[in-house]
């Protein structure tokens, strides 16, 4: 009984495993917004938004009285909104990416009793919108550059846009030759310009009447002196300034046009610089301002009818900041987004008549299933000044891991108490984030942001040391690592040199950290006005900067470091990281690289960021040695997180993606998530045992796995199975397993291909009892891919197998006339072409070998060599008898390459399906798997529509070492 | 026009063809002795596209040839009379090349020592119009790559950053201390 009793003691002391809350999957966060661009119609009656959701991405009207949302233009895959504007209640102006260009469109739509019909039109112009000139229900602003790159002018129709015209419109003249932007005032029917001149570093703003008049000087001014912000006219005299050029903080102030002075402030807050303010366009009145207070975004209402609706909405959204988004003041109802740290956030539409809101959409969807963690707010004060900071600690299962995040920049960025995806990531994980809004950090006054410069790896650090300390004091961790991008790089690595007895790790991403290499590090970064700019933020360029640069002070790094770099970062440029890396392998430190190619100071894709985080928290876990998880205990949800995790991991070390291939650790990463229960990992542990990849061959274990990942569930590695029983390699031919195996794969709702599979078993029996018709019907994947209620998505894969299929079909199928007729016509009608008997016409064929001048042929040879890119094949015209092929775009063949290995066995190693014009065609097979080197006999079959073959040819192909030896017998 | 153009530029070629020596990179880590007022040279040439050739001026006038200059990283390392040298002109193609602004890509070459002299990057959109040509200091990946490829070479010399700016990384590499910490 004693040693049970003591047994249980250890166990609950000692517990070897850590139990996770919800790790939430890297694909849940790192994700764009489902819903963006809120706004109301003109005449109140819509709100109006853009949606993203699996079936892609439009533009919805929800119905303020009925609240019923409707999709009214789907975007296609190459198409993305970026902004829109109304430009009356039936009339949308969308601003779009289409295929990497930016165009403009003009929606209409029409209302009627079949509901909202958008018809669009592109406007053949390249330009933006610079106001829709609301007082002028015919013309809009529109701004393009001319051939020499200045901005021109237009207060044009929508008719003149849509159309070649524009030259012709009203183009405004007598604009300031470099002018960078223009700004309309709807209220005082002004147009300000805002020219910056890069030699003196100045911005220059003035204004005139829109079609003509002298430009009357706003303003000239610095900005790095001070900011400077109109907010609108409050009457024909004064404008609204945002301004922090006679005050500490960005303030509120009236301002003299006649004088160009400043006038009386409007509103100041006595901590914060204000982020922004607004000002009623048709009276000049000052509805709003606001400003961070603690880091939550604050509204200040100046009218009595705000104050007392934004009482209502925080009574309605407690422990909820919450901004107003757009208002429909003739209706009185406003689109309110709330905003928490613990929260990623909604919009909801609320009627000030009745009180109430409901709920429009949420802005993340899917992140609606996971709890996050709320971050605390703290001030500590130091003899200077306070220091705001935001503390995360995991909902549940800490593993009493503190993560210190310094911020970029470090001037004029800063942290807050909104929902932030990197601090939930690693909450969910388990650990507790700090965030420190340091010296130098933006809204807390001029003189604190300026109070950071040329402070690297000194104030800085100090200020963030100095909470980091009170932090631990209070809640004891176990490790404390330091992390960061950008400066937050430079810093974490600092923080671990100053601090050594604190930090247990260091993760450090596109950071700098040889000061002296920012004045050095080009041609154009010596350059005077260069090295000016830096200094700027640095300091000057002196012996100091060595004493606070990382690269100098490698032998003081004790613990495990992860540096991680874009290959194209411009910003702190990849020498940086190489030079610390460099360094600490000098020192023989613990450091680990991860170098992003094709990647400048960041991602731009959400892919790079999951597995970035996933890659992060797999170092943490690491090198810290926490616990690992009871997998057991684990709820399906945190199984899927923790999977997701590692999935990322492999796929960057297996496939061609943007950091360097490493198999053994792929394999490594997916038998980790394989553990976990995720079915892909399953399948591509069984790719890697099926080719011998970093694994030693072994055929049954990648059968093995093949099938675990389909009882898994997943469709790929059913799909495998199926053709794998049906060609009869690796596995003993068995249609009936095959089918069955396509069936399945179907289930799971994979993709199209198995269906175009399971179509092939149908038209040639294997299997099954043949039945060319229902064959034919399931092989319009075409048709399948328009139907809503279609759970095989019709991907480029599916077409792909598709042809795939129908090669064997012809190749291998017998049928009668009827049912050969039934099958041309399909091919006829999917891929528009007339199927007639054949011939082949071999022009060339042998090794595809670069000649001269990037210029390829094909070269005929006894042998060819069995190596890594090589490639082989024909160049060929097809004979036919059909009259319409004399346009040259009608014929059909299909074929297939075959492998004949020395040890007599035959394999079919892909199928051919071209169709198309006829002259000219080429077949070239690239060597690029393990099991295709060797010496082997090839061959390349070709069949026309009717089951005849008719055409073949044998390539030789030995391996090189063995070419050798022939040569030397 | 286009003719006229193109004769001038050929025209153009053939003259500095006459008058440049064509180099190539060493191959071997021999550490030849050098004679007096001689240094090692070393580049390092970044390129999306195949480039024709590079010209320096100097006191030697070299022709950096297709060979070195392939798409991807390539390095240039060669032996020549020390002194004050610069980028001249790249050409793209046959019929393209880039005149570089005087006084923006001078390095020097220092006696008895490999002077790294920056990295010169040529990145272009189109085939004949690079969006991108610029000197960078890639101190440690130079380092790296003589370390890999030259053992020899740079166990005997000294390497030293002689690009454009001032930078003692490659000191402190090899001396552990900067140069000024010397009592």
């Amino acid at each position: 009984m004693k040693r049970l009793l003591l047994a249980l003691w250890i166990s609950y002391t000692f517990p070897i495993f850590y139990v996770f809350a919800e790790p939430i999957p890297a694909d849940d966060i790192f994700v764009r917004p489902n819903v963006s661009s809120m706004g109301f119609s003109p005449n109140g009656k819509f709100v109006s938004m853009q949606i993203r959701n699996d079936r892609g991405s439009f533009i919805a009207l929800m119905d303020t009285d009925s609240g019923v949302l409707k999709p009214i233009g789907m975007l296609q895959e190459d198409e993305e909104l970026l902004d829109y504007n109304w430009l009356d209640s039936h009339t949308v102006l969308l601003k779009m990416r289409r295929s990497g260009r930016y165009s403009n469109v003009i929606m209409e739509l029409a209302f009627g009793a079949d509901g909202i019909v958008p018809s669009s039109k592109i406007i053949p112009h390249n330009g933006f919108f610079i106001s829709t000139l609301p007082d002028d229900r015919n013309n809009v602003l529109f701004a393009k550059r001319g051939m020499d790159s200045r901005l021109l002018l237009y207060k044009t129709s929508i008719e003149n846009l849509l159309s070649d015209r524009l030259e012709k419109s009203d183009r405004i003249r007598g604009l300031p030759n470099n002018a960078s932007r223009y700004f309309y005032d709807e209220n005082q029917k002004k147009l300000f310009a805002a020219i910056y001149d890069d030699e003196s570093e100045t911005v220059t703003l003035q204004f005139r009447n829109l079609m003509k008049g002298d430009w009357k000087p706003l303003i000239q001014y610095k900005p790095d002196d001070y900011s400077f912000t109109p907010i609108g006219f409050l009457n024909n005299l004064q404008l609204a300034v945002l301004t922090n050029k006679d005050s500490d903080k960005v303030a509120l102030y009236e301002f003299d046009i006649e004088t160009q002075t400043l006038g009386d402030v409007i509103y100041q807050h006595q901590n914060y610089d204000l982020n922004g303010a607004n000002i009623s366009s048709k009276t000049g009145d000052i509805i709003s301002v606001n400003f961070y207070d603690h880091g939550k975004i604050t509204f200040e209402f100046f009218t009595q009818k705000e104050q007392k609706n934004a009482k209502l909405i925080q009574a309605a959204f407690p422990q909820k900041q919450f901004v107003i988004v757009a208002s429909s003041e003739q209706n009185g109802k406003y689109v309110i987004q709330t905003l928490a740290s613990d929260s990623p956030g909604a919009f909801y539409l609320y009627h000030s008549t009745s009180k109430t809101a409901e709920l429009i959409e949420y802005k993340y969807a899917n992140m609606q299933q996971f709890d996050f963690a709320k971050s605390e707010v703290f001030t500590v004060s130091t003899n200077e000044q306070n220091i705001e900071s935001y503390l995360t600690e995991p909902t549940q299962s800490a593993r009493n891991v503190l993560l210190v995040m310094p911020h970029g920049g470090p001037i004029g960025i800063r942290e807050d108490d909104q929902f932030n995806r990197v601090t939930q990531f690693f909450a969910s994980r388990g650990f507790s984030i700090l965030r420190v809004n340091f010296r130098g950090s933006k809204g807390f006054g001029k003189r604190f942001k300026d109070s950071g410069r040329g402070q690297f790896g000194q104030a800085i650090e100090k200020d963030i040391s100095i909470v980091v300390e009170q932090v631990i004091e209070q809640k004891n961790y176990d490790k404390v690592c330091a992390m960061g991008s950008s400066y937050g790089g430079y810093s974490s690595m600092m923080l671990a040199i100053k601090h050594p007895e604190i930090y247990d790790c260091v993760v450090a991403s596109y950071g700098i950290y040889d000061l002296p290499l920012l004045f050095n590090t080009s041609n154009i970064d010596v350059l005077e006005e260069s090295r000016e700019q830096v200094s700027k933020v640095v300091g000057t360029m002196e012996d100091s900067l060595f004493d606070n640069s990382p690269v100098y002070l490698a032998d003081k790094i004790n613990v495990p470091v992860l540096l991680i770099a874009g290959r194209e970062d411009q910003v702190a440029h990849m020498e940086h990281t190489s030079r610390m890396h460099f360094m600490l392998k000098k020192f023989d430190k613990d450091v680990e690289l991860l170098v992003y190619e094709k990647t400048g100071h960041g991602h731009k894709l959400w892919k790079g960021e999951m597995h970035q985080y996933s890659y992060i928290e797999d170092f943490l876990n690491t090198k810290l040695s926490l616990m690992p998880y009871d997998i057991e205990s684990l709820s399906n949800n945190s199984k899927e997180g923790l999977a997701n995790g590692f999935v990322k991991i492999a796929d960057g070390f297996n496939f061609d993606w943007k950091v360097e291939n490493d198999k053994s650790r792929a394999i490594q990463y997916y038998k980790k998530a394989a553990e976990l229960g995720d079915a892909k990992s399953m399948y591509q542990i069984g790719k890697f045992y099926e080719e011998g990849t970093d694994v030693d061959k072994d055929i049954d274990a990648a059968i093995d796995w093949y099938k675990k990942s389909s009882l898994a569930g997943y469709g790929g590695a059913s799909l495998i199975l199926g053709q794998l029983y049906f060609r009869g390699f690796l596995l003993e031919q068995d249609y009936a397993q095959s089918i069955s195996y396509f069936e399945l794969a179907i289930e799971q709702k994979y993709n199209a291909s198995a269906i175009a599979f399971a179509a092939r078993a149908y038209c040639l029996g294997a299997g099954v009892e043949q039945n060319v018709k229902l064959c034919i019907d399931m092989m319009d994947i075409a048709s399948l891919e328009k139907d809503p209620n279609n759970e095989n998505p019709v991907t480029r894969a599916s077409y792909y197998e598709l042809q795939n299929a129908l090669a064997d079909i012809f190749i291998m199928g017998k049928y009668n006339d009827k049912q050969l007729e039934w099958l041309h016509q399909f091919v006829n009608v999917q891929f528009d072409v007339d199927v007639t008997p054949t011939e082949i016409q071999e022009k060339s064929a042998g090794q595809y070998l670069e000649t001269k001048y990037n210029y390829f042929e094909f070269v005929e040879k006894a042998i060819i060599p069995s190596e890594f890119e090589t490639r082989f094949g024909l160049r060929f015209n097809i004979k036919t008898d059909n009259i319409i092929a004399s346009t040259g775009d009608e014929s059909v063949v299909v074929g297939r390459w075959l492998m004949h290995s020395e040890n007599g066995k035959t394999q079919i190693m892909d199928n051919v399906f071209r169709y198309g014009h006829r002259f000219n065609r080429t077949l070239i097979w690239v060597l690029n798997r393990q099991k295709e080197i060797g010496n082997a006999k090839w061959e390349i079959e070709l069949y026309d529509l009717y089951g005849n073959k008719i055409y073949n040819k044998v390539f030789n192909l030995e391996k090189p070492t063995d070419l050798v030896k022939t040569q030397i017998h | 026009m286009h003719y006229k153009l193109l004769s001038f530029l050929l025209l153009f070629c053939f003259l500095v063809a006459g008058c440049a020596q064509q180099v190539t990179s060493i191959k071997k880590d021999v550490d030849l002795p050098l004679e007096s007022g001689m240094g090692y040279l070393l580049i390092g040439i970044e390129t999306n596209f195949d480039l024709d050739s590079v010209f320096i001026e100097g006191p030697d006038y070299l022709k950096l040839t297709r060979d070195d200059l392939r798409r991807g990283t390539n390095y240039f390392l060669i032996d020549l009379p020390a002194g004050e040298y610069s980028f001249e002109k790249i050409k793209l193609n046959r019929w393209w090349k880039m005149e570089l602004s005087e006084g923006y890509w001078d390095f020097e070459v220092v006696p008895n020592k490999i002077s790294y002299v920056g990295h010169l990057q040529v990145k272009g959109a189109g085939w004949f119009a690079p969006s991108k040509i610029v000197l960078e200091n890639r101190s440690s990946q130079a380092y790296v790559f003589l370390q890999d490829e030259f053992p020899n070479i740079l166990d005997k010399r000294e390497i030293t950053y002689e690009g454009p700016g001032e930078d003692p990384f490659l000191y402190y590499v090899q001396k552990g201390f900067f140069k000024e910490d010397v009592k």
